[in-house]
């Protein structure tokens, strides 16, 4: 190889090089180009929300069931935790390097005097940075309040003292320390990413630097916690020498006014300050609401300052909107009778306008007050543990120590069985029992499988030819010959099971699962607090229930006649279903009135059943409740109601326990509109007419009146 | 007839190498003046650009000097010039001045010095002139002395420590004995030998700066995503390669023509913007089509001072000639490379264009080298024509 192939070689080695850099910049700058400029936006704009009044939340009669109340915020400044305090051994007086804000003892009396809970003083701020530089390490000569001089007078005291301010927030004095050790940490990390904007400095420039953004950051205010209690603000604010460095904000904290009663209707507002949290997305109607009740949120945005990389500037502002107020379908005080009618039973209680679908009453129990979430919640990752611990202890061969602790494990998840965050009005799927009946009877004369006169003979226990089921479909006596309207007021099982049966022989069974779907069953509700799935109006199997294995005996299909096996619905359904026996409209239910000045829509479906079936049908219902039947016996003869009971075997065979119904309508009454409602009870011993009737009878009484019927 | 000075200087100035160098200096003094205007707040004639003016008069008055001496009483007293530059280095190491973590200037008054970059310019020359009338080197044994030549500045810059200067000595060394005619298979095989040395090297030789870099490097490859999570890569894209990542933001953002100055949104900081990521500057202010001037400049350069290696008759003038284009073309290669996120950080400086007094003075006085050597065209012949 020549010498001038060889240079040859060395100028293509250059171009080569060129055109490989040329083919980078070009896919870096054109190809990439949008992609740098959006990456580019994002690293040198910041955005901060500025969240505006959030709406109330009001029920039916005006009265605010959740607003924005002020709150106390526990805020530390590092910075002003560092220092000397001194103590006056004459008089014990502690004193902060900087003396708090001047005032003389008589002024802090009177201060003291107007903390009461009525008044919410201003925070008495602590004196500017400039002030407290000025004053470091300065300490008094004379006692501001024995008014003594002399050497040895004061003498140094740990200023780490955190046992006035662990009193009152009622933790342990370690809780505080790991607190402010972390939020040490986070301002360690705060300088190191800020000192990222400056690594064109050199060594002694970024030394200062450093320094400069760790005062900087020692002096911004940290949260030590949200939401203390009066008594921590109260102590903080008044007594900054005892708790130095220590400060408290006031801050806006939605509180949940309406406590108990509407603990699982109203729920939670999404948290912004907590995104990592499973519950930042909120709860209730918090959540359903969260657009039109958070308003507009307003911004503040900042643009890095081209001549000061390391700093952002303001490049607009934009003021929040305001939320609006939603107001609910539910007074105040007749949620808090149902409520107080459940009492410590578990179950609930639905009342709706039989007309317009407006949710009069969506109670549900047990409940739990608002503040006790957390420790709800707890409970779960406390099982977590246990039996994490449970598995370690076992692979170390402490088997007894596994057993207890999966015993402890096992208590916790049967306490959650009765999970007082389940709104059992929406979500709890119960088989409906006899409340079912109407809606067979009405499905069974539609398609010709009875008539109204018809009469059929019940032996206790239904049979096809020779074939008897006793032990599942049975009467709890014999009803002998009875027709359509005795098989509703006895409550016949061999009767609706006959029908079914006939329904099945004749293959028009889909017309039943039809007519109870246009009833509502297995029919969302229109509530937004109700799951995805909403319940089967007949064989529809849960989708956990679906496998292969999965096959529907005879027995089974024929029990939906009476409400049990498959089929599930909710109070709320149920509640509904009657609303259409009532008036023959199905409505979609709401418990918003209005949000802001917007109504709520109103939606009505037919049932497509002739007028006189429906009469036929509420004429038994309405017996039911005749003087001298059991209903009567417990009260609910006052009224004027249309009632049915139902019982449901829901736990193990021979357990005794029951889910118990009554549901029913009542016409329009003592200035009350036409109501459909709905009662269940989990975990009964007795029969519907012995358990339900008498919270219903005690609701009623405060919702209608005690008068006895006119 | 005897000439004037001015005179003289002008008819050993070789055009086709001092028009692209001017240009690439023009490039250089605006580049640096826009980014004095933004990041200081200064007027154009403040901070950094005025500061390269005025090295610029400094390395146009030694360029001037250098033109006035014939290349061939430089390559005569080349290894008096090694020997004094190898004590400037270790003078150096003794001051121990130490900025940004390395000890590499001397100062003499308020003028920061660097011996390395000089040593550079000094080891073409050497080489030229230890490889110009032998043939030693055409054997493996042979080779020792050039690499011992080579590998004793590098060590004493590698105290310092300066990586990048030392690095270039590397195809300098290896593009000279191309040229002059050493076998392709002993350069092959101490090359594989290098390659192999290479993990020990990071692992034992290696600052822990210098390792961030490499794994910062490796993790913007576009394989690596795949390899690693995405928080492992958000952690090393801020940590170990915030300054790639900045770099590459600027370039991206120049589109073809540029970043507007209208745009409400700040330019990226590009770290180190008026040195060793001066090119960043250059494709965010002039884009896609300042990119493409700056490189089709140098390449420009580069190719005629081939040219002139292709010309020259002398060994010695011809193997300058290839030293220069490969310190030249090697340091710009990997500054350009290094900002668009093909190579790893080293510090090196982009010639002509960063800011840099000592490298600006010897980047000019190598191009006057060039241009004395096609000045003075010889008549000597080398030993068979290298072949």
């Amino acid at each position: 190889m020549t010498h001038a192939q060889r240079l040859l070689v060395l100028a293509g080695v250059a171009t080569v090089s060129v055109l490989a850099v040329g083919t980078r910049l070009f896919n870096l700058q054109i190809a990439q180009s949008e992609t740098w400029a959006e990456d580019l936006n994002k690293r040198n704009t910041l955005n901060e929300p500025i969240r505006g009044r959030r709406g109330e939340i009001l029920d039916a009669r005006g009265e605010v069931l959740a607003s924005d109340l002020p709150g106390y915020d526990l805020m530390v400044v590092t910075a002003g935790r560092a220092g000397v305090l001194y103590r006056c051994t004459n008089c014990d007086h502690d004193m902060h390097v900087v003396p708090p804000s001047g005032k003389s003892s008589e002024n802090q009396a009177a201060e003291d005097a107007l903390w009461t809970k009525e008044t919410v003083p201003t925070p008495i701020l602590e004196p500017s940075l400039a002030a407290m530089n000025k004053r470091e390490h300065k300490p008094y000569t004379r006692c501001p309040r024995c008014r003594k001089s002399g050497a040895g007078l004061f003498v140094q005291r740990d200023r780490r003292d955190l046992r006035p301010l662990a009193r009152v927030l009622k933790k342990d004095v370690r809780w505080i320390q790991n607190r402010l050790a972390a939020l040490h940490g986070r301002n360690d990390w705060r300088v190191k990413r800020a000192m990222q904007d400056y690594p064109h400095l050199t060594d002694g420039r970024r030394r200062k630097r450093r320094a400069a953004f760790r005062r900087e950051m020692g002096w911004q205010e940290l949260r030590v916690r949200r939401d203390v209690s009066y008594e921590t603000a109260r102590e903080v604010t008044l007594h900054p020498d005892r708790n130095p460095g220590f400060r408290i904000h006031e801050t806006p904290v939605r509180r949940n006014l309406g406590g108990k009663a509407f603990v699982h209707l109203i729920g939670i507002p999404a948290d912004p300050y907590e995104r990592a949290n499973s519950r930042a997305t909120g709860m209730g109607l918090e959540r359903t609401y969260d657009h039109a009740l958070s308003g507009e949120a307003g911004y503040v945005r900042r643009i890095r300052n081209p001549e000061r990389p390391g700093e952002f500037m303001i490049a607009e502002r934009r003021q929040p909107i305001g939320g609006v107020d939603v107001q609910l379908t539910i007074a105040r005080r007749d949620q808090e009778a149902a409520l107080a009618a459940l009492g410590r039973r578990i179950g609930a209680l639905v009342v709706i306008n039989a007309e317009t679908g407006a949710v009069l009453v969506l109670a549900s129990s047990p409940t739990y007050k608002p503040d006790e979430l957390g420790k709800i919640f707890s409970y779960v990752s406390e099982r977590s543990r246990l039996r994490a611990q449970a598995k370690i202890a076992e692979k170390a061969g402490n088997k007894s120590k596994a057993d207890r602790l999966r015993q402890r494990a096992q208590t916790i998840r049967q306490q959650r069985r009765i999970d007082p965050t389940v709104n059992r009005a929406v979500r709890g799927f119960y088989p409906p029992g006899s409340t079912m009946k109407p809606f067979t009877a009405i499905a069974a004369v539609q398609q010709g499988a009875v008539t109204l006169d018809e009469m059929i003979e019940c032996r206790k226990i239904f049979q096809i030819g020779d074939h008897l089921f006793g032990h599942t479909l049975r009467c709890n006596s014999t009803h002998g010959l009875t027709n359509l309207r005795g098989a509703l007021v006895h409550s016949c099982n061999v009767y609706f099971q006959t029908a079914m049966h006939r329904m099945y022989s004749t293959g028009t069974e889909p017309e039943f699962m039809a007519s109870s779907h246009r009833f509502g069953f297995g029919r969302a509700t229109g509530l937004a607090m109700e799951p995805k799935w909403v319940g089967s109006a007949t064989f529809n199997l849960h989708p956990k229930q679906r496998t292969k294995k999965s096959k529907v005996q005879y027995g089974t299909k024929l029990q939906a006649a009476i409400g049990q096996g498959l089929v599930t619905a909710t109070p709320a359904q149920i509640a509904r279903a009657y609303a259409g026996l009532l008036t023959g409209q199905v409505p979609d239910l709401h418990v918003v009135a209005r949000v802001g000045s917007q109504l709520s829509p109103q939606h009505r479906t037919s049932v497509q059943v002739a007028p006189g079936l429906l009469d036929e049908i509420r004429t038994a219902l309405r017996a039911n409740n005749d003087p001298g039947t059991s209903l009567a016996r417990a009260g609910l003869d006052r009224w004027e109601l249309g009632v049915k009971t139902g019982t449901a075997q829901v736990g193990k065979r021979g357990s005794g326990e029951h889910t118990t119904w009554i549901a029913g309508f009542a016409d329009e009454q003592r200035n009350r509109p036409a109501i459909a409602f709905a009662i269940v009870l989990e975990r009964s011993m007795g029969s519907a007419g012995s358990e339900c009737s008498g919270p219903l009878s005690q609701f009623f009484e405060r919702f209608y009146g005690a008068n006895r019927r006119e | 007839m005897k000439m004037s000075r001015p005179r003289e200087i002008l008819r050993h100035l070789h055009w086709p190498v001092v028009i692209p160098m001017a240009i690439l200096l023009l490039i250089g003094t605006l580049a640096l003046s826009d980014l004095t205007v933004r990041v200081t707040g200064a007027g154009m004639m403040g901070g950094w650009g005025i500061k390269q003016l005025r090295w610029l008069l400094i390395g146009a008055a030694a360029s001037a000097a250098l033109l006035l001496v014939p290349y061939k009483a430089i390559v005569e007293r080349a290894y008096l010039a090694y020997g004094l530059c190898l004590l400037l280095l270790v003078v150096v190491l003794v001051v121990n001045d130490e900025r940004k973590g390395s000890s590499r200037w001397i100062n003499l008054g308020s003028i920061g010095f660097q011996p390395s970059e000089l040593m550079k310019l000094t080891l073409v020359v050497t080489l030229a002139r230890f490889i110009r009338f032998r043939s030693s080197y055409k054997t493996f044994r042979g080779l020792g002395a050039p690499f011992l030549l080579t590998v004793l500045p590098m060590a004493l810059i590698l105290l310092q420590p300066d990586l990048g200067t030392a690095l270039i000595c590397v195809p300098l060394l290896f593009t000279t004995l191309f040229v002059a005619g050493a076998r392709l298979q002993h350069l092959a095989v101490i090359l594989l030998l290098g390659a192999l040395a290479i993990y020990p090297v990071y692992e034992h030789g290696l600052e822990e700066y210098q390792k961030a870099r490499m794994r910062g490097f490796i993790a913007q490859l576009p394989f690596m995503p795949n390899l690693l999570t995405k928080a492992e890569r958000k952690r090393i894209n801020r940590e170990e390669n915030y300054q790639v990542e900045q770099s590459k933001t600027a370039v991206g953002t120049g589109g073809w023509t540029g970043m507007e100055e209208s745009d409400e949104i700040a330019r990226p900081l590009v770290p180190e913007g008026h040195n060793d990521f001066i090119f960043a500057v250059v494709a965010n202010r002039w884009g896609f089509f300042g990119c493409l001037l700056l490189l089709g400049t140098y390449l420009w350069l580069l190719c005629a001072i081939l040219m002139v290696a292709v010309r020259q008759r002398d060994p010695a003038g011809r193997l300058i000639c290839v030293g220069v284009f490969s310190i030249l073309g090697f340091q710009g290669f990997v500054n350009v490379s290094m900002t668009i996120g093909l190579m790893p950080i080293t510090g090196m400086t982009l010639p002509f264009v960063s800011y840099g007094g000592t490298s600006l003075v010897v980047s000019m006085l190598a191009v006057a080298l060039v241009s004395n050597v096609a000045g003075r065209p010889s008549f000597e012949f080398g030993r068979g024509d290298f072949a």
